[in-house]
């Protein structure tokens, strides 16, 4: 592996910054001659040795100061000692093509390198037809007592992955209120990402509809707090976010105008992702430090987008701002220490990852509701405030309604009711074998329960009624 | 700003618009070399650079053409649309070679650029250009300083990655795993760059037949996770070389995900290998690691987790209890833990009791438990220990969620719904602007924001909301704080939001609150500081035309008198007569250091002044302040004479004592003020001030001028302390 870079072999370098020395692609060029005349010469022609001398001289000037020269081909490019080199010449040029008609595009030569080991190298590159298979080259080359210069071949790393893919949105029968809500969600996230004005009309009839009719219907409920079997795009997320958000609102008895605020900071909480491409956002594996910062910006950008809106509730923007940040000072973006997220944040960060974690993406099935009510129970205190996380988890309960739910007697059954006084035993309702009919409502709770309990929850069964028919 | 990295072989594309235009586009470019080189030779706020930014400036908005200028960067040639650009040797030299050695692929000139976005590119090219320093990167720099409206590209740096000579196995494993995934290709999936295409290059033994090596083939040939998780951040382009020993922590998602896309067997292989490379971490690190990546993977059912897997019975137990330090988290969450991870029986077996051990041993102590929940807590160890063949999964990971709403539960939601309900809208509005601008990095953006927000302070000024107006106006005080080193230009913004409320209406407004009490004093205090000096002109003003609300102002100056003394001292000679005085109260009080300043400010014709310079000096109470007021002593007459005597009398005895004595030496003054200086003999004589014996005695020698009776009377005062 190369680890010296020299600066002079940078770039551009070509202008104002002194020439180096040596030409680092000398070493080479001398070594390929070598090969040449090893092949044409018999062993003790005066040419080879002079030319061994001039090698040798060179590959000890060269390695004076660094541990090892490498020289790398890479699609006609010369790189030395990792970094391209760039200055051409037909020299350069005829040095590649030699090289790769050998197959043979690296070239690396240590410390400690002697001239009978040059030589070694030159002979067997030489006798070497460039063909792929057989013994490696490495050990062949050992075997001739070359132990410091190595011959390599570059092949590109590919670095495509297949990932999981999800539908984008929900599929089946919704609830209608619901199905309107994200409609008018996507308009409006739509008209933003397009460079368009947010409407503050418009969200505050989404809001509207959320309070008045999605949330009084259980099962755009069911929609909201099950498992989600798809990726869900942010206009999705956000009225899923604000429903939840409305639900702990409820929960805690927060005043009604309070309540509307609520909904329609935590429907806009990330109207910044707007800002954000696309593939950034849905990038399965590893971000590098811009992509990342892009990612957390989305905060920043929803609370400057907010912000900067007119007819808007004045919490509105705080929260997008706020919804990364931590109980404990962590998070994003960075407000400086011992800035304590907005109680609102509060309520709506715990919304945000519930509602993500139920979620799938790209690189994880989505989480159960049982596991993700878990996962919340673990980071409360921390990341989010640990009397809102039990509030929302005594709401929603382990197996909210609309949940599908395997019990210890192997049973399927649907979720319809739930209480907060015993959150693992709700009412369920049994599904028959084939999945399609309801046979009989059991209150897990009730005198009827006490012999099965909820072993897990499930994928909803092939065939099952959507969870209108069954609600 | 878009930091992508460009296709190291750019799209032909036609000469979009710029057809019959491009000798405006080339003149853009002379200007924009000009520019830099400017920038290069001068200050950023000299003249020259001022003037050769807003010439390219001009230009922009003076050509007609596309919306933008878009250029990309060949060796020796800047090109528009593949047209070449700037080939002479001045362009080439100033911009074309410093693009290109910033790594600069391709950049994108909005006609709408300001004179800062042009100045920062500039700046950041310059930086990058002459920087060793590789992780430099002008795309990201643009990107801090929030330019939109010039685009830059940068070329990705291929990373040749050696793998090391292959053995036999990993061949036969790389070829299984082809033909495994030839096989049974992975149905309903997309294909995603996991990693910056283009970039990795992976040097082989020339020997080896591949085309191309796949990431899960790339797992399988470097042997080392650690090594693995290094090639990674190599390929993600943003390894700080300093920690780069941090690679497995940070790449360690990635290292997951590649080993868990393998076949089963191979993939738990590859785990073991991992849990080994997490387990020779130090302890502090490995804690670090399970609990920030590991262990939260459990639950959500990510790869990370599955590495737990491979690590020895009592590791992964102590693993385990790691769980429990958390808030809400209970025993049983250990229980689900091993579910989720779906240890087979005999394993759970013999985790558990080691489990157990542990959490008798040392989590409950720590968790603070009663005996009553320790009982329960062993009972429910004794339940998760008992393995029934064959036993479903039970939701008894829930039960041990501790759930219950207890009082304090109960007191923080209460404090939720009251810190919504409270809130009051304009204020949080002017918060939410104030961190706007805290994270804002360009001037022009944030400027809209500091502009709302002052129009909203300004509102609860005219409301006389001033508790809200301290809060607000401490806000912008601290983004100033904040900024001054990192965005100068935002800090100067905000520095001059907060100057707008420094008039004379203002401060009468504070004052008047003030003088309300009930805690408005503290409230002006708070405004006072946020504020800082640059508030004192419009006080000042206050105290000449009102003199109730002028002598509140001047008692807040005087108790920020370390604020406010600097300016004051300095701008003592343009004040108005009448403020002077003021001016040497608050000096008073800022204690030593304003000896001259005061000293200098003891003037006959100013009887006001000098009384309270005199005051001021005797409250400095230094041997500097009383040898000022000494001095002032020699050409004093009258009135003056015995304020300085009173001032005198005021110092410690061991401050003024010398003075007194160098004064006493003064023969003049003790012929002209007998009476006064037979007052400072008494004082003198009780410091212990070296070298007083002469100077009584040519006081005493004063004794045999009979016609002046005072005068007598010193001397014998004298005469009486040196026979003492
Ligand atoms: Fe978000
Ligand atoms: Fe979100």
């Amino acid at each position: 592996m190369t680890a010296t870079r020299l600066p002079s072999n940078s770039p551009g370098s070509v202008a104002t910054v002194a020439e180096p020395a040596i030409d680092p692609l000398l070493v080479v060029r001398e070594l390929v001659s070598l090969r040449r005349l090893v092949g044409l010469y018999p062993a003790d022609h005066p040419l080879i040795g002079e030319k061994l001398r001039e090698l040798d001289a060179a590959v000890r000037r060269q390695l004076d100061e660094q541990p090892e020269l490498q020289v790398d081909i890479v699609r006609g490019d010369v790189h030395v000692d990792g970094e391209p080199f760039r200055q051409e010449s037909r020299a350069h040029a005829h040095l590649i093509a030699e090289l790769t008609e050998l197959g043979v595009q690296s070239v690396c030569i240590r410390h400690g390198v002697s001239a009978d080991e040059l030589r070694a190298t030159a002979e067997f590159l030489w006798r070497y037809d460039g063909k792929p298979g057989g013994e490696s080259v490495q050990e062949r080359l050992q075997r001739e007592g070359v132990r410091h210069v190595s011959l390599g071949r570059i092949v590109p790393l590919d670095t495509r992955w297949a990932s999981r893919k999800w539908p984008d949105a929900p599929d089946g029968a919704l609830d209608p209120a619901y199905e309107e809500a994200l409609g008018m969600a996507q308009e409006a996230f739509h008209r933003v990402s397009s460079g368009g004005d947010l409407d503050a009309g418009a969200v505050r009839d989404t809001v509207q509809l959320l309070i008045q009719r999605v949330a009084g219907s259980h099962v755009a409920l069911g929609h909201v707090l099950a498992v989600k079997h798809y990726e869900n795009l942010t206009w999705c997320h956000s009225v899923n976010v604000a429903m939840l958000s409305l639900l702990i609102g409820r929960q805690v008895r927060l005043d009604p105008e309070s309540i509307v605020s609520l909904v329609e900071a935590a429907l806009l909480h990330d109207i910044g992702k707007t800002r954000v491409p696309l593939e950034v956002v849905q990038k399965p594996g590893a971000l590098d430090r811009s992509e990342r910062k892009l990612i957390e910006a989305h905060a920043t950008y929803g609370g400057e987008i907010l912000a900067g809106t007119g007819g808007l509730r004045p919490l509105t923007a705080t929260v997008a701002l706020e919804h990364h940040r931590w109980m404990t000072g962590g998070g994003y973006p960075d407000l400086g220490a011992g800035v304590l997220p907005h109680p609102m944040s509060q309520i709506v960060s715990v919304a945000d990852v519930y509602e993500a974690l139920t979620g799938a993406r790209s690189y994880k099935p989505p989480t159960p509701p049982e596991r993700a009510c878990v996962i919340l129970a673990r980071i409360a205190g921390e990341q989010l405030n640990a009397a809102l996380v039990k509030a929302f988890i005594g709401t929603i309960t382990f197996f909210p309604i609309g949940s599908f739910v395997r019990t210890s007697r192997d049973e399927v059954g649907v979720v319809v009711r739930t209480s907060s006084e015993d959150p693992l035993r709700p009412v369920i309702m049994l599904l028959r074998d084939d999945g399609e009919a309801v046979m009989e409502e059991v209150d897990l709770a009730g005198p009827g329960g006490e012999h099965r309990h909820i072993v897990e929850s499930v994928p909803a069964p092939e065939g099952a009624p959507s969870l209108g028919d069954i609600l | 700003m878009t930091v992508v990295a460009a296709n190291p072989e750019p799209e032909r594309e036609p000469l979009a618009g710029w057809t019959g235009r491009l000798e405006a586009a080339e003149a853009f470019v002379l200007l924009l070399a000009k520019a830099l080189r400017q920038v290069h030779a001068y200050p950023l706020r000299s003249q020259v650079v001022i003037d050769a930014v807003n010439a390219c400036v001009s230009h922009l908005v003076v050509t007609d053409g596309p919306d933008e200028i878009s250029l990309s960067v060949s060796p020796d040639t800047l090109l528009l649309h593949d047209h070449p650009l700037g080939e002479t040797p001045f362009v080439r030299h100033e911009l074309t070679r410093r693009f290109r050695r910033a790594r600069v692929a391709h950049v994108r000139i909005n006609r709408d650029a300001t004179a800062r976005d042009l100045t920062r590119l500039c700046v950041n090219l310059l930086r990058v250009s002459e920087s060793a320093d590789r992780s430099l990167s002008v795309a990201v720099l643009m990107a801090e300083d929030g330019v939109e409206a010039v685009g830059v590209e940068v070329t990705l740096r291929r990373e040749i990655l050696d793998v090391g000579a292959s053995g036999s196995s990993q061949r036969d494993l790389i070829a299984y795993e082809r033909r495994r995934r030839e096989e049974s290709p992975p149905a309903n999936t997309r294909t995603v760059h996991l990693f910056p295409p283009h970039r990795g290059w992976i040097r082989l033994d020339p020997a080896e037949s591949w085309e191309s090596i796949t990431l899960a083939e790339l797992a399988i040939l470097v042997e080392d996770p650690t090594a693995l998780a290094g090639i990674l951040e190599r390929l993600v382009g943003d390894s700080a070389p300093a920690d780069g020993d941090r690679s497995l922590e940070r790449r360690f998602s990635d290292v997951s995900t590649l080993f868990a896309g393998l076949e089963p067997r191979l993939s738990g292989m590859m785990f073991a290998k991992l849990a080994r490379a997490v387990l020779a971490l130090d302890p502090a690190r490995r804690q670090e690691l399970l609990k920030r990546t590991v262990l939260p993977a459990i639950f959500d059912g990510r790869s990370e987790a599955s590495v737990l897997r491979a690590f020895p019975d009592p590791e992964l137990a102590e693993a385990l209890c790691l769980l429990l330090k958390v808030e809400s988290a209970a025993p049983a969450l250990v229980a689900s833990a091993m579910d989720q991870l779906k240890l087979e029986p005999e394993r759970r077996a013999s985790v558990l009791p080691l489990v157990a051990e542990i959490i008798e041993a040392r989590v409950t102590p720590m968790l603070g438990l009663d005996r009553g929940t320790e009982l329960a807590l062993d009972q429910q160890a004794r339940r998760l220990t008992r393995i029934e063949p064959g036993e479903r999964r039970s939701f008894i990971e829930l039960a041990g969620c501790d759930l219950r709403l207890d009082d304090t539960a109960q007191e923080v939601i209460a404090s939720v719904c009251s810190g919504i309900r409270d809130t009051d809208g304009t204020m949080a509005e002017i918060v939410c602007m104030t961190n706007l601008v805290l994270l804002q990095p360009n001037p022009e953006v944030a400027e809209a924001f500091v502009t709302a927000a002052t129009r909203h302070a300004a509102a609860l000024v005219a409301a006389g909301r001033w508790t809200d107006v301290a809060t607000t106006l401490e806000g912008f005080a601290r983004v100033t704080g904040l900024l001054r080193e990192r965005r100068p230009e935002v800090a100067t913004l905000v520095e001059s939001a907060l100057l707008t409320f420094a008039t004379p209406d203002f401060v009468a407004g504070l004052m008047a609150q003030h003088r309300q009490g009930s805690g408005g004093e503290a409230v002006a205090l708070r405004v006072i500081d946020a504020m800082g000096p640059a508030v004192a002109p419009a006080l000042l003003e206050l105290v000449q035309s009102d003199a109730t609300a002028g002598s509140v102002a001047v008692g807040l100056m005087c108790e920020r008198a370390p604020l406010f003394a600097p300016a004051l001292a300095g701008s003592l000679a343009s004040l108005p007569r009448d403020l002077r005085h003021h001016v040497a109260r608050v000096l008073g009080h800022a204690g030593a250091g304003y000896e001259d300043c005061l000293g200098a400010m003891l003037d006959r014709t100013d009887e006001r002044t000098t009384r309270e310079a005199l005051r001021a000096l005797s409250r400095i109470a230094t041997g500097a302040a009383a040898v000022h007021v000494a001095d002032a002593a020699r050409h004093a007459r009258g009135w003056m004479t015995t304020a300085i005597i009173e001032a005198l009398l005021r110092f410690p005895v061991e401050a003024g004592a010398p003075a007194i004595r160098d004064l006493l030496a003064h023969r003049p003054f003790v012929l002209a003020n007998p009476e006064a200086a037979s007052r400072v003999i008494a004082r003198v004589a009780q410091g212990r001030v070296s070298n007083l014996e002469p100077v009584l005695r040519d006081v005493w020698a004063l004794r045999f001028r009979f016609w002046n009776r005072a005068l007598v009377r010193t001397a014998r005062n004298a005469g009486a302390l040196v026979s003492r």
